[in-house]
């Protein structure tokens, strides 16, 4: 038994609310209701998901690919083109055990799309803690905390950002009078610590003055004077017409998909002893912002930009693998495709379609066989961050259609599951109901979006399965099994690896 | 961490740590697929784990922050009321006097309801629960003592009627 908050009642007392919390995960019968995958689903569905993470990491096979690679509008050639041979009929469900080549070694220098970090001072120019002892490095510290400068309390903000950082790198160190925390966060994409960032300037501008108790607490949003994307935010306060001592501020720079954050408080005076330590906190963070720079693979100026990453293609490869995964027909079914002139299933609920996009590249490829009629289009874009507004308006689009309106043979609503595939990705289910809300017997629909740099994927199913669970769950970890091929491929031309 | 001791790790905490999930933010579907994806996670990340002092921790803490992102919030609080009917009907009904805790905890501020369950139900040391959430000591203390006397407060109020679970989300 843990130490206890002395203020905590008697958890032994009968009917007492903190025993019935403290009982919470003793309720008989209970344990039928939790159901998890078996733990070898849970380590194939990791490692796919490492893999991603880590990149196409057959680099061969990226330079073949690239090396063919012709723009999209030679792809396919119109109707006349010959369509690709599907792909080997798979079955998912039965997955053999990863390739044990597959599996990370010791040898990986470092895992999940993380950066090499071990040449990184991260206390370089840090205080000592008020007994001396210097700043701990840990990867699951405190850190610089929530990303909240228009707080006024230690609460966490209501919304946090959906982004989490892939590496976490944190130190600090406290006394009396003042603090210092410092940390690295590295993100999946450039365009999720972007957003980050952005996130947090953006907030800084609502609240330029707020009245706590009293004291009016200010706050300052300037340029940083750090390599690569760098804000500084400087909060002081306001006393009775008077600038007591105090100060708080934080350093936020961006470069690459990585963000150096340092945050450091004390009884500053506002004017020249803050600009004395403002310039010295910025003089000491140089180098660690250099360092995560080069940790990235080059200097903070190649990083530094609008978030476009190196290596980044307008074209897709011409043997794309658009349809990796799909069964074999036989003769009983067709697959067209991919090319540019496919039809697509249309987003649509409610007798409404979501609009086409404009793309600067689409390629498409169909599939029609007995109770299995599949649709897969990758929409390439302008820029990351229309492809990232595709994507949201997807989701806006089941969102605001939960269920179809309903006839005698019942109705279907849509319910969104985890999508393992991609940094921003949806699962979205379409579960047949009978009209007394039942799971109905046929029609399930399946609909899994996954968004690499400016380019989208969207794969649909449409099945006689029914809108049972496990029928549900099954064919959502078939779709997911066969589009992990392609979201694989796209990291070979949408950004500089995954 | 190999395959033998993540396959321990993951069957010997998994209904934990849902149940501690389910108990944050008052439901259980998506706790238990909350969890499964950060197990995922950590399986992807197992070198982190090896490092993390508490994987449990980690685990329960990337559960934690998936379920409350705005993107979840945002869908499950939109989910159709159809759905607790075309839930699998093959578990048992819920525990009457569960369902209560679980609609009172859920009127709880989130601050307030996570640092119950971390001290409560997952057994933390205040230290520890400060930690984890990333507030100071005397914060959690007093997290925990508004929610003891909030939670009093509705469990006395609140008769223990059942609701579906499911059908509404944190």
């Amino acid at each position: 038994m843990p130490e206890h908050d002395p203020d905590s009642q008697d958890p032994t007392a009968p009917g007492d609310p903190i025993d019935r919390l403290a009982h919470f995960d003793q309720t008989p019968g209970d344990e039928d209701a939790v159901h998890p995958l078996p733990a070898a689903e849970v380590r194939r569905l990791g490692d796919r998901r490492r893999r991603r993470t880590q990149g196409l990491v057959a680099a061969g096979a990226a330079a073949a690919v690239l090396a063919i690679a012709v723009p999209l509008t030679v792809v396919g050639g119109g109707q006349g083109a010959p369509s690709p041979a599907p792909a080997p009929s798979q079955t998912p469900t039965q997955e053999p055990s990863p390739d044990p080549s597959e599996l990370p070694t010791a040898a990986d220098p470092v895992p999940n799309g993380q950066i090499d970090l071990d040449g990184l001072d991260l206390t370089a120019g840090m205080s000592t803690n008020d007994d001396g002892s210097p700043a701990q490095i840990g990867i699951d510290g405190v850190g610089v905390g929530p990303l909240a400068p228009c707080s006024t309390g230690p609460t966490e903000p209501e919304e946090q950002t959906p982004a989490e950082p892939v590496q976490r790198l944190t130190a600090e160190v406290s006394g009396p009078e003042y603090s210092e925390a410092r940390e690295v966060r590295v993100y999946e994409t450039v365009e999720e610590a972007t957003a980050v960032l952005d996130a947090v300037v953006a907030d800084a501008g609502t609240c330029p003055r707020q009245d706590v108790g009293g004291t009016g607490w200010l706050l300052e949003v300037d340029d940083g004077g750090l390599p690569g994307d760098s804000r500084l935010l400087v909060r002081t306060y306001e006393q009775d017409g008077t600038t007591p001592p105090g100060a708080q501020w934080w350093q936020l720079t961006r470069v690459g998909r990585a963000l150096v954050l340092a945050s450091t408080g004390g009884e500053f005076l506002p004017g020249p002893g803050l600009e004395q330590g403002v310039a010295e906190d910025t003089a000491d963070l140089v180098p660690v912002v250099e360092t995560v720079c080069s940790a990235q693979g080059g200097g903070c100026d190649a990083l530094d930009g609008d978030g476009e990453q190196p290596g980044g293609s307008d074209t897709v490869p011409a043997d794309f693998l658009l349809t990796a995964g799909w069964p074999d027909t036989g003769s009983d079914g067709s697959v067209q495709g991919p090319g540019p002139d496919v039809e697509a299933f249309p987003v649509a609920a409610c007798g409404e379609q979501l609009g086409q996009p404009s793309t600067t590249a689409v390629l498409t490829a169909r599939l029609d066989a007995p109770e299995d009629y599949r649709s897969r289009q990758l929409l390439v874009f302008e820029d990351a961050q229309r492809a990232i507004d595709h994507v949201t308006d997807i989701e806006a689009f089941y969102t605001a259609c939960p269920q179809t309106p309903p006839t005698a043979e019942g109705f279907t609503y849509w319910e969104f599951r985890p999508n393992l595939l991609g940094g921003q990705a949806l699962q979205i289910m379409g579960l047949p109901a009978t009209p007394e809300g039942a799971p109905g017997p046929l029609g399930l629909q399946s609909i899994s979006v996954v968004r690499l740099g400016r380019a989208v994927v969207v794969d649909q199913m449409m099945t006689e399965a029914s809108g049972f669970e496990d029928q549900v769950r099954r064919t959502y970890r078939d779709q997911q099994a066969a589009l992990g091929e392609v979201v694989e491929a796209m990291c070979a031309f949408t950004e500089d690896g995954c | 961490m190999d395959e033998r001791e993540f396959d321990d790790f993951y069957s010997g905490s998994f209904r934990r740590i849902t149940h501690q999930v389910h108990a944050m933010i008052g439901d259980r579907d998506e706790a238990q697929e909350c969890v499964q994806e950060a197990f995922v996670r950590a399986w992807a990340h197992r070198r982190k784990l090896d490092r993390a002092e508490h994987p449990e921790a980690w685990v329960r803490t990337t559960a934690y922050r998936l379920a409350v992102s705005r993107w979840r919030r945002t869908v499950r609080g939109r989910r159709p009321a159809d759905r607790a009917l075309a839930a699998p009907a093959a578990t048992a009904p819920p525990d009457e006097s569960r369902v209560a805790l679980v609609a009172a905890l859920r009127q709880l501020p989130e601050d307030q309801r996570r640092a119950l369950v971390l001290h409560h139900l997952a057994d933390l040391p205040v230290r520890e629960v400060a930690a984890e959430v990333g507030a100071p000591e005397g914060t959690v203390k007093a997290r925990l003592s508004r929610g003891r006397a909030a939670l009093a407060a509705l469990l006395t109020d609140q008769p223990e009627g059942p609701t579906p679970e499911g059908a509404h989300h944190a």
